[in-house]
């Protein structure tokens, strides 16, 4: 078995490595069997409980000792892989053979932490702190193969997978708060939680051992996506692509150049968002919605609801602007490849495509914030809805950009989401929104957020299919000015 | 009036071209005529000066000639490629020299490899490889001036309308830009050059003024 050789081969890359074995020993020694019981004493001053910090040590360390040793696997493996492939081995029997050593390494870092944490204080509940430490241990071999294809300097690969664990570990629901919403994003959040058996009653509907299997498996993806990656070498002349996977290419490389894009990714879902969150006045507001099929009056506390409702603000005026943007900058540039020949429906597709992607991008990253001051009851249709209302801003920037230009545009597509979802939907204003806001691009979206947002079960059809609408009639729209406009 | 050739001997063949803008705003609106029935045809090989005062309508003409703008009467018929280097250069800011050489193979439909040989020959003949990484925004006029004629000769087009191209050009790529005219005239391709230079005349075959909305020759 040709697989089989290369993962004895792997594993003998990874034991003659000086730092792995070093590591592997002093690591759990370290942190489960000399720091924890200190550590746990720190937990409960800073409102943590200080048994959860002995039991979550384990998995730290196995963490710890599975990104460092996946680091080496493949810091300088590329090069010697790809010529392995070149040479004619199978690229799919090279990505297994390193995933079947990373999984190995995975089991021994878990073994490692988990003969630490037993010989010092035992382990109550073996079943759930060991499959907790393995998915400690999956979820940082991601991490450290990640790093290792993005870091090659030995140093600074081994002190940014440090910085990330110290940031998850001391920042993390076992030496804080168990309950605290910020820290719902971090790599072992729920892993964390589910190990020591500490609710953090905001794993939503997926609950906390969900969530902590979709990280460990989404880290599985990413490691096998990643160790692909590396082993994939050029066969033959490589062709361009399609005209429209070309322009898409070209289109998504000339946004992410600009740099206006990445402080307004940060600042505007930090202004709209987490400020929301911190200058809303405790009280309580009525709001009607519709739950189980049934159309009831809900009573909110505003701190706890305020932030949601103000997302779909920050997520539609930033959606717009990438819109607006996407089509002004590229115009004149695009009116000359039509004219060289390039077909007018792949660019178009293309144009809209860098829309779409920025659409999910805006949402992804207004989200993220999101998440850390607001709890949607029904997160997956929380999270749609706001794509839907992004995706829909977003062609309205298509359509705005050539009719008002530059700078008329950038004021009407602040405007627009202002007075669409600030004014006309806002659930701070009434208890819903007035008839004649139902005409405006918002409604439909709007009304799937805040059923997402704020109820148990998804009953808003009516308006989904509303915003399913106004997202053809904007693409027809646009796409008539795209072939119009000079 | 030009000189008009058959369809089958012209690369290019426009005739009756006439354009009006109108300017101002109802109800003082008035049309003001620029071109009033262009006759202009290009042979194989042939390098021809468009000439004319500012506001003449050359610009207007190349417009319409390579489809950027539509003639309110005439036709145009082009027999092969057609490449055009407008007057202004027209970029995406944020790419590099060599992603828009990329971009425009691909609407030209060259294969990678010709693309590539294209590009490098381009490169070399105006001398700036060494801004082949170089995003639009962050290159120098002349040099952004060079990329804008790149992109037009990438394809090796059969006819090539040029609009003022050298404006920004140092003497040396002048006289490249002069070669890469003569080369092309060997191969059989015929180019379209608006120019001001009185020093360039003796370098066309033929000369064309436009004057009064009509073409003719100087």
């Amino acid at each position: 078995m040709t697989s089989a050789l290369f993962v004895r081969r792997f594993l003998a890359d990874y034991a003659r490595n000086p730092v792995n074995p070093l590591v592997l020993v002093l690591v759990p020694v370290v942190f489960v069997v000399v720091a924890a019981g200190s550590m746990a004493d720190a937990a409960r001053l800073l409102g943590g409980t200080g048994p959860s910090v002995e039991t979550a040590a384990a998995g730290w360390a196995a963490g710890f000792l599975s990104a460092i040793a996946m680091y080496f696997q493949l810091r300088g493996s590329r090069e010697a892989d790809r010529r392995l492939v070149l040479a004619g081995l199978p690229a799919g029997r090279l990505v297994v053979a390193r995933m079947v050593t990373g999984l190995v390494l995975v089991a021994l870092a878990s073994a490692a932490a988990l003969t630490a944490l037993a010989l010092r204080t035992g382990i109550d509940d073996p079943w759930r702190v060991g499959a907790g430490t393995i998915m400690f241990a999956v979820v940082y071999l991601a991490i450290g193969a990640l790093t290792g294809v993005l870091v090659r300097n030995a140093v600074n690969g081994t002190v940014l997978i440090l910085f990330i664990w110290i940031l998850d570990v001391f920042f993390g629901p076992a030496l804080g708060s168990p309950d605290r919403l910020s820290t719902r994003w971090f790599p072992t959040h729920f892993t964390t939680l589910w190990m020591v058996d500490l609710p953090s009653r905001h794993g939503g509907r997926l609950g906390d051992l969900g969530w902590a299997l979709a990280w460990t498996l989404g880290a599985l993806v990413l490691a096998g996506l990643v160790v692909t990656g590396t082993t994939r070498v050029v066969r033959g002349r490589r062709g361009h692509g399609g005209p429209f996977r070309t322009a898409l290419r070209m289109g998504l490389r000339d946004y992410r150049r600009n740099p206006v894009l990445w402080a307004l990714l940060i600042g505007v879902p930090v202004v709209f968002i987490w400020l929301s969150k911190v200058i809303t006045a405790p009280g309580t507001m009525t709001l009607s919605l519709v739950d189980h099929g049934r159309a009831m009056d809900f009573t909110f506390w505003l701190p706890d609801m305020h932030a949601g409702t103000m997302t779909p603000i920050a997520i539609a005026a930033l959606a717009a602007l990438a819109g607006l943007f996407v089509v002004l900058d590229a115009r004149a540039g695009d009116g000359r490849l039509i004219l060289a020949g390039f077909g007018v429906r792949a660019l178009l597709a293309a144009r809209l495509g860098v829309v779409a992607a920025a659409a999910l991008l805006v949402t992804a990253a207004s989200l993220a914030v999101t998440a850390m001051v607001f709890d949607a009851r029904q997160w997956v249709v929380y999270a749609a809805g706001n794509l839907l209302l992004a995706l829909t801003y977003g062609l309205l920037g298509v359509c705005l950009g050539p009719i008002f230009g530059r700078v008329s545009g950038v004021l009407i597509a602040f405007l627009v989401p202002f007075l669409d979802l600030g004014i006309a939907q806002s659930p701070m204003l009434r208890a819903e929104p007035p008839a004649w806001a139902r005409l405006l691009p918002g409604y439909g979206a709007d009304r799937v957020l805040l059923d997402g947002g704020l109820t148990a079960t998804f009953d808003q059809w009516g308006p989904l299919l509303l915003a399913l609408g106004w997202l053809v009639a904007l693409g027809l729209i646009g796409a008539r000015l795209f072939r119009t406009s000079p | 009036m030009a000189t008009v050739v058959t369809a089958v001997e012209s690369v290019l063949e426009a005739r009756g071209i006439e354009k009006s803008y109108r300017r101002g705003v109802w109800p003082v609106a008035r049309r003001q005529d620029v071109l009033r029935g262009v006759d202009l045809a290009l042979r194989p090989g042939e390098v021809v000066g468009l000439v004319g005062e500012n506001g003449s309508g050359k610009s207007t003409l190349m417009k319409i000639l390579v489809g950027a703008l539509r003639p309110d009467a005439g036709t145009v018929a082009v027999s092969g490629r057609l490449g055009y280097c407008p007057q202004e250069p027209v970029f995406y800011e944020r790419l590099t020299c060599d992603e828009h050489f990329e971009l425009f193979g691909r609407a030209y439909k060259m294969s990678a490899e010709d693309e590539r040989r294209s590009r490098r020959n381009l490169y070399a003949a105006l001398g700036f490889e060494r801004y082949a990484g170089t995003r639009a925004d962050q290159l120098s006029g002349g040099t952004l001036a060079k990329l804008n004629l790149g992109l037009a000769l990438l394809g090796d087009p059969e006819v090539l309308l040029l609009d003022e191209p050298y404006a920004g050009f140092d003497w040396d790529t002048y006289l490249k830009f002069w070669d890469l005219v003569a080369g092309r005239r060997q191969a059989g391709r015929s180019v379209l050059i608006i120019s001001h230079f009185v020093t360039d005349e003796g370098r066309f075959d033929r000369i064309v003024q436009l004057r009064d909305g009509r073409a003719g020759p100087r």
